[in-house]
């Protein structure tokens, strides 16, 4: 770990600790009034999770799992914005094309593969 | 850079009050509930609709998130941070993920992960004339390992029937892939 960071990587990992949190509560909440299905079509590319339903071992973790997952992808893309969550996507480009061209270290675009 | 960085985040800031801000998170808010929805609509049954507490709490997440990035961004001035997430089907890749929960046996390099647990943190500070950066804080994934084996038993599981308040401790570190940290040695 890079010296004197340890406080804001542990502010980020409690962070993750909260969704997890609130995933599990609302999992659970989720399952008592849904059941998996005995077969599942084959999930699309906007799919939270790359398995369907069916695989999952209970509707709690199929739950648990995609609202994570959704939590996750939005926390980065509305959040975790390069310049300010409430900026517009032209200032959020500006300042990311800005950013880039001082650092090496830019965030590359999401995996094509997904 | 940093102090360029600062400023130019903490332009937008002072132009954001506090109305603007409960939009912000009531709509995302509002959004996370209506795709998560969405993918709860294959699951046979009929929930309910979802009680205010959904969208409370999510918003609480969604201001502690705010604030994180507000302060490293604005000040914090030594180093960056960027977060980073895996889409599902990515790659897996031992350097920047790690999978929920431990198991007894390791993930497969290279296969493709299932869905995404946790965000991951990259730190980079200038160093030398470049940019140095390390992953501080690995992303969490689910692969397909874990429907396979059992996690080791003293670890924290998610596990089928197993009591909330044992997986509410579940620890674990979700789809941007960061740059490759480089193999130098300044910062440890």
């Amino acid at each position: 770990m890079l010296h004197g960071v340890e406080k804001n990587v542990n502010q980020f990992a409690g962070i993750n600790r909260q969704t997890q949190e609130f995933a599990n509560i609302w999992a659970e909440h989720a399952a008592k009034s849904k059941v998996l299905p005995s077969n599942s079509p084959p999930v699309d590319a906007a799919s939270p999770v790359a398995w369907p339903a069916s695989k999952f071992l209970n509707a709690e973790d199929y739950a648990f799992f995609s609202l994570l997952s959704i939590l996750n992808t939005h926390l980065y893309n509305n959040i975790f914005r390069p310049f300010h969550p409430a900026a517009s996507s032209q200032q959020n480009s500006i300042f990311q094309q800005g950013y880039q061209k001082q650092t090496h270290t830019g965030i590359v675009k999401i995996n094509p593969t997904a | 850079m940093a102090a360029w960085r600062s400023r130019a985040f903490g332009a937008v800031e002072a132009s954001v009050n506090g109305a603007q801000k409960s939009t912000l998170f009531r709509d995302i808010a509002r959004s996370i509930q209506e795709v998560w929805l969405d993918a709860l609509d294959v699951l046979p049954g009929n929930l309910p609709p979802l009680p205010s507490a959904f969208i409370a709490g999510m918003e609480i997440i969604l201001n502690t998130a705010y604030e994180w990035n507000r302060v490293v961004k604005m000040e914090v001035v030594k180093y960056d941070f960027e977060p980073f997430v895996f889409a599902p089907l990515s790659p897996y890749d031992p350097a920047k993920m790690e999978p929920f929960e431990h198991l007894h046996l390791p993930v497969r390099a290279g296969g493709r992960i299932v869905s995404s647990v946790s965000l991951g943190l990259v730190a980079s500070i200038a160093f030398g004339g470049e940019r140095v950066s390390h992953v501080q804080h690995k992303a969490g994934v689910l692969g397909e390992e874990w429907f396979l084996k059992k996690p080791i038993t003293q670890q924290p599981q998610r596990t089928p029937g197993m009591d909330i308040s044992v997986r509410h401790n579940a620890s674990t570190p979700v789809h941007q892939d960061p740059s490759p940290p480089p193999k130098k040695g300044c910062c440890g």
